[in-house]
């Protein structure tokens, strides 16, 4: 109980997995607007990394910086003048870092209840790949049947609901994944072609495989050095979005004329920046609906323990991740 | 046969009017006896040598959008064509008596359009059915804000967005554009010499920002488009009269969530294959869409228009007269 102490995982000062370490201080309380998360998964997420990588100025983060931005558990206490019938109940925290610990601080405007009908593990990790997916296909691109989508990352949570969202919505789907090992997983979640990134050249294989027209849709959550590709392998008329930047550098800026000689789209997208306008990004039913029946299956690949975090970073680092990997913090509860 | 030519690439000075021969088709050409041309903006461009694509040799005819009467076939075309109604857009040389044209290119004119609707109604109208219906996926109720909104594209794009059920708020650079240009139904005009207008498009939206920009001005202003654009609003460019634009920074498109778009309207209409044309056009001739023809002007003012087009002085639609009603 909140008498006690909790394992934490904190970094006090920005770098590389290093500075990550596990260690026991006091149960946190919750201030006004507040609630204490008793944490049982959390998810590990790319904005872990860049949070510990001192990436993120514009979210002013406090340090020392615990990582976990999605996570689930049980509400422990409410803060001054909270809702106290929240006590008790399974909930998620949606973007609001923290999570890598045994008990979190949730904001109660970043709270919500976990659907009916679905594990602690799906609750903890489905919100983030499936609202982004979700919105990138149906809202941002608004694919089409019939519509050729090429998704970096194929083998990463976003990028394996990316295939199913936009197989469901009728478009044929060519998967970038790097090597054998995520092929392999990427394969039964319904992608038409994956192409190794690592042995072909991507943008001509896509020609290829489109009849030298293109991508009706490319989504890029690399950037980096890879991105130039993108403008090749773009049909006119394209819609290119760029969510996030795991290659660990930034796409070059593009200059308007590009996109005007070939009439393309580049777009940006990030969840987060449409919760903060839009009403209900993370509530959609029939997402929800979608992952409960398991039309959409949410790619856990492994679940680990706190103590793994510093490892897990440096894994994702390497690129050696597929799927989502979940961090057990007080487990099924 | 009376022309214009361009030796050189410069000024409005260089357009001369010039008495030359009548020129014959070639093998896949046409020759048209020209009713009208309209000023386009890349006429413009192109005298000035600031176009890459499609750039004209030198000595050149402008004229790059026309209407007029097919009166010679060259070697291997459809006899079917001859004395036909006729538009051609891109292939310069309508600033004369006669032009010649590829046959494979040629458009009939429908019967209901007349000479002067006929000269312009192929560019400025499809680009701005496209700019909402294509490019810009216009639902009813977003906020569409149009940069140039007393052009012959803003005023188009203009009507055809406020028919999708839009709110439209157009920029404009005098108080003479603003009151211009509201005979096409802006719910806002806005001169943004005189306020910060992607502060007055946030006002007007209660923070919430446009949906749908369209901009064919860029130019370093144009770093405001992406102030006044709502998170998974999109930023259209289609041309570039106030230079290129600062390089788009993925970051801040993924930090708000927003997409920019280059248009080639030859793309879409490549998609689209002619389908808007029955609605694009009947609406046209009904009068639902106005293509706002202010000027018409004979071939010996054409210098003069392009200097009054490069300084922002024209409005609308300007037409050369070069055989008229034919």
């Amino acid at each position: 109980m909140p008498n006690d102490d909790m394992r934490v995982v904190r970094a006090e000062a920005p770098g590389g997995p290093e500075v990550l370490t596990l260690s026991r201080i006091a149960v946190p309380e919750p201030g006004p607007g507040e609630v204490l998360l008793r944490v049982a998964f959390c998810s590990f997420n790319p904005m872990d990394v860049f949070g510990r990588r001192g990436a993120l100025p514009w979210l002013d983060l406090p340090w020392p910086f615990t990582p976990g931005l999605e996570h689930s558990g049980i509400v422990e206490a409410v803060g001054p003048g909270g809702d106290s019938s929240l006590v008790g109940s399974r909930a998620i925290a949606r973007n609001s870092f923290g999570g890598n610990a045994d008990y979190s601080i949730v904001p109660v405007d970043r709270l919500a209840p976990i659907p009916d009908g679905l594990d602690w593990k799906t609750a903890t990790v489905f919100g983030g790949m499936t609202f982004s997916a979700f919105h990138i296909i149906r809202t941002a691109a608004r694919v089409e049947p019939g519509e050729w989508c090429v998704f970096h990352s194929a083998a990463g949570p976003v990028g394996i609901m990316l295939t199913q969202v936009a197989k469901d919505a009728g478009a044929n789907v060519i998967g970038l994944v790097g090597g054998p090992n995520k092929t392999a997983f990427a394969k039964p979640f319904g992608a038409d072609h994956l192409v190794d990134y690592r042995a072909d050249d991507w943008a001509q294989e896509v020609l290829r495989l489109t009849a030298d027209r293109g991508a009706d849709l490319i989504v890029d959550g690399n950037q980096g050095d890879g991105a130039a590709k993108n403008y090749e392998a773009i049909a006119a008329n394209g819609r290119i979005i760029y969510i996030g930047a795991t290659a660990g550098a930034l796409a070059a800026d593009v200059p308007v004329g590009l996109l005007i000689g070939k009439s393309i789209f580049v777009g940006g997208f990030n969840l987060p920046a449409l919760d903060a306008v839009y009403e209900g990004v993370r509530d959609n039913a029939e997402a929800i609906e979608k992952v409960r029946s398991g039309v959409w299956k949410v790619p856990v690949s492994e679940t680990v323990e706190l103590e793994d975090v510093p490892e897990t970073h440096a894994r994702f680092e390497r690129r050696d991740l597929m799927g989502r990997v979940v961090i057990r913090v007080g487990g099924e509860m | 046969m009376r022309a214009i030519r361009a030796d050189t690439p410069g000024g409005p000075e260089v357009l001369q009017l010039v008495d030359i021969p009548v020129p014959e088709p070639g093998p896949g050409q046409v020759r048209i006896r020209v009713a009208y041309a309209a000023l386009n903006p890349l006429d413009t461009h192109s005298r000035a040598a600031r176009v890459k694509w499609n750039a004209p040799e030198f000595p050149y005819t402008p004229g790059y959008e026309y209407a007029g009467r097919v009166d010679a076939l060259g070697e291997g075309v459809d006899e079917a064509w001859m004395a036909k109604r006729v538009s051609a857009v891109g292939e310069w040389g309508g600033n004369a008596e006669y032009a010649l044209y590829t046959a494979a290119r040629l458009r009939e004119v429908p019967d209901d359009i007349n000479w002067q609707l006929a000269a312009c109604f192929a560019t400025c109208a499809p680009t701005a059915w496209h700019l909402v219906h294509s490019a810009g996926r216009v639902r009813p109720g977003q906020t569409v804000v149009i940069h140039s909104a007393a052009g012959a594209v803003g005023a188009l794009t203009t009507q055809i967005a406020k028919s999708a059920g839009s709110t439209v708020y157009g920029l404009v650079s005098s108080e003479p554009r603003a009151e211009y240009a509201a005979q096409f139904g802006a719910d806002a005009l806005i001169n943004y010499r005189e306020v910060n207008w992607a502060d007055e498009v946030l006002r007007l939206t209660e923070g919430g920002g446009a949906d749908l920009i369209v901009d064919g001005v860029q130019g370093p202003d144009a770093a405001r488009n992406y102030e006044a654009v709502a998170p998974l609003g999109n930023v259209i460019y289609l041309g570039q009269m106030g230079g290129p634009a600062p390089e788009v920074n993925i970051t801040a498109i993924v930090t708000k969530s927003f997409s920019v778009t280059g248009f080639i309207q030859y793309y879409h209409q490549a998609v689209t294959k002619g389908t808007e044309e029955p609605e694009l056009f009947g609406n046209l001739v009904n009068g639902t869409w106005r293509i706002p023809i202010e000027i018409v002007a004979p071939l010996e003012d054409l210098a003069d228009l392009h200097a009054k087009f490069e300084s922002r002085e024209l409005f609308g639609r300007t037409l050369i007269e070069a055989c008229g009603e034919i």
